[in-house]
């Protein structure tokens, strides 16, 4: 494994494939089609062709997002994870670092991490970071992941890289949340853990909840926001099916979690620039941002930042996380 | 490395059983402290061993962005909690270094009083722990027996449900928006015929609300959250089989993302 002393950003296919042969560890983001020609190494990838760069968020299918994982690395494991046993992969994890995940959106390992993550021991012992992947929306491609030890693609698997850092180092976890609860919202709550909903209580009333989102017209582009101990996390609505009666989101709902409709942003450009000028200094090990906000906030060829990293189809930190800006950084003790 | 108020300092304790809840703003504090809250209250974990794990953590990342904040709205203050380091820093002078060779007569004394005095102050702290201690066991067994009465009360509405009698007169107040008393019963009411403006209505059919806005999911009757939850995943289940036997042409992943 070679010591980090490159930046994170895109970087063409031919450049990645002699990085991989140098032998950096690195978390790749890209078109199948370019994943696919490189060979085998420290490395593992997720499929998406939108990302945020410097200068600005673009979509690209000739270019490779890469971050670097191994300028603090003592160790690493590589692994891939099914839905059946997702939850083990907190045990291959080393006693300080962090775990950086890829999943494939829409399939089972997805469902199964979101469900099984929050209920998780020892979740929270490390920094467990990482993204969704996707494709190009107007595509009848598949989301997947790749395994560079093997240099294999798998459509219904998670890759996992865990990282050992040093005793005197520690991994550091941030989100930035443009959304926040609106006062003025009823509080939701839900029957189930789960993806899609039929009923739910809105202010302790039982209603259909497809039919409360038609009736009071609400824009579903806005997360359903809980709190947690002052964290707002969002779940952002998939689809309203009237015909059913039923609501489906893109990450699951918890039954002991209070919900409210998001607050309205006008600008995201603006709210994300302004949120994320403290970190215009930060040197970030990763950074990730959701398709959501990239598609609602019409931000292709607007700047977020000065992060670079993928566009994702969900965001993990901890847990799957929806409409949220996921910022990793290695600190020194 | 900073130190981390001790685990047996109350406010842990407060801080999981959602007594104290107070806005951290450390993402992994955040979401840890959530998560042992969910855990303890569904009884996966006990309130001890969570209150452990939390401890170590805090101290693991006890550098991390914001924890001293966090700590602070906790704890309330985090001048007890300094290191030696810190402490030196703060007074305008660097570690004390202990010289070599014989100390003189006036410092030795000096350090004696100090002594004695540290351990005046400790024997003071001990005692006042001693008492503390008494008063939270008084309380936790003060919790425990109003909990047996809630115990109690649930089911002697659970048995005047089954047999049909109403008068249900030891339950709490009910709820302005529905019927939840204090204990998170749902209550029965009686079918009352009301006159309004000289005309006689059709009485109203209670309407049962689960939550209200100020209970949280423990005061909840699980029979009847459980028969809900049942229905839910029968709707849920009937819905995806419609679904499944509609959508059998392939769409893209645009499409499928979208529902399209």
């Amino acid at each position: 494994m070679k010591e980090n002393i490159l930046e994170n950003k895109l970087y063409p296919v031919e450049q990645v494939a002699d990085f991989i042969k140098q032998g950096y560890l690195m978390s790749l983001a890209g078109d199948e089609r370019l994943l696919a020609q490189l060979p085998e190494g420290n490395w593992v990838a997720g499929t998406i062709p939108y990302f945020m760069d410097k200068e600005k968020n673009i979509f690209t299918q000739d270019l490779i997002n890469v971050n670097f994982l191994g300028k603090d690395a003592e160790d690493f494991i590589i692994k891939t994870y099914d839905a059946d046993n997702i939850e083990t992969f907190l045990v291959d994890g080393f006693d300080n670092g962090f775990t950086f995940l890829i999943i494939p959106a829409l399939t089972e390992v997805h469902k199964s991490f979101a469900i099984k993550a929050q209920d998780m021991e020892n979740l929270y012992n490390n920094p467990v970071v990482g993204w969704v992947s996707g494709v190009d929306l107007n595509s009848l491609d598949i989301p997947k992941v790749f395994d560079g030890t093997k240099a294999s693609a798998y459509e219904n698997k998670a890759v996992a890289i865990h990282v050992k850092l040093p005793e005197n180092m520690f991994a550091q976890l941030e989100i930035v949340n443009i959304f926040e609860q609106d006062p003025e919202s009823p509080e939701i709550r839900f029957f189930t853990d789960n993806f899609d909903v039929v009923n739910c209580l809105i202010d302790g009333e039982e209603k259909n909840f497809a039919k409360y989102i038609k009736e009071n017209h609400i824009d579903t582009k806005l997360p359903l926001v809980a709190d947690y101990t002052g964290a707002s996390i969002n779940v952002s609505i998939k689809e309203v099916d009237d015909e059913h009666g039923i609501v489906s989101f893109y990450a699951p709902v918890f039954n002991d979690k209070i919900y409210k409709f998001a607050k309205p942003i006008r600008n995201y450009e603006r709210a994300f620039g302004e949120r994320l000028q403290e970190y215009a200094e930060i040197n970030s090990q990763f950074a990730c941002n959701c398709i959501l906000n990239y598609l609602y906030g019409e931000l292709e060829g607007k700047k977020t930042g000065n992060l670079s990293g993928p566009i994702t189809f969900g965001e993990v930190a901890y847990q799957l996380l929806n409409q949220t800006f996921v910022i990793m950084t290695i600190e020194k003790l | 490395m900073r130190i981390i108020p001790n685990p047996e300092r109350k406010e842990w304790r407060q801080l999981l059983t959602g007594e104290i809840n107070p806005k951290l703003k450390n993402f992994f504090f955040q979401m840890k402290v959530t998560q042992s809250r969910r855990l303890v209250e569904t009884g996966k974990k006990d309130l001890d061993e969570a209150v452990k794990d939390l401890y170590e953590l805090a101290v693991k990342f006890s550098r991390a962005k914001y924890m001293d904040e966090d700590i602070i709205s906790i704890f309330g203050s985090l001048e007890e909690f300094k290191t030696e380091d810190e402490v030196a820093v703060d007074n305008g002078k660097e570690k004390h270094v202990p010289e070599a060779g014989v100390q003189s007569p006036v410092k030795q004394a000096k350090e004696d009083t100090e002594k004695s005095e540290l351990e005046r102050m400790k024997a003071e702290l001990l005692e006042r722990e001693k008492r503390i201690r008494k008063k939270q066991l008084e309380l936790e067994e003060k919790l425990a027996k109003e909990r047996m009465r809630r115990m109690q009360m649930q089911q002697k509405e659970r048995m005047v449900e089954e047999t049909g009698k109403t008068d249900l007169k030891e339950t709490g107040p009910v709820d302005k928006r529905g019927n939840i008393t204090e204990t998170g019963q749902i209550q029965v009411k009686k079918p009352v015929n009301t006159v309004s403006g000289g005309k006689l209505r059709k009485p109203e059919q209670s309407k049962k609300v689960l939550f209200s806005k100020t209970k949280t999911s423990k005061e909840l009757n699980r029979e009847v959250l459980q028969k809900k939850i049942n229905e839910e995943k029968q709707r849920l289940e009937r819905i995806r089989q419609q679904k499944s036997s509609q959508n059998k042409t392939k769409k893209s992943f645009f499409q499928r993302l979208f529902g399209m």
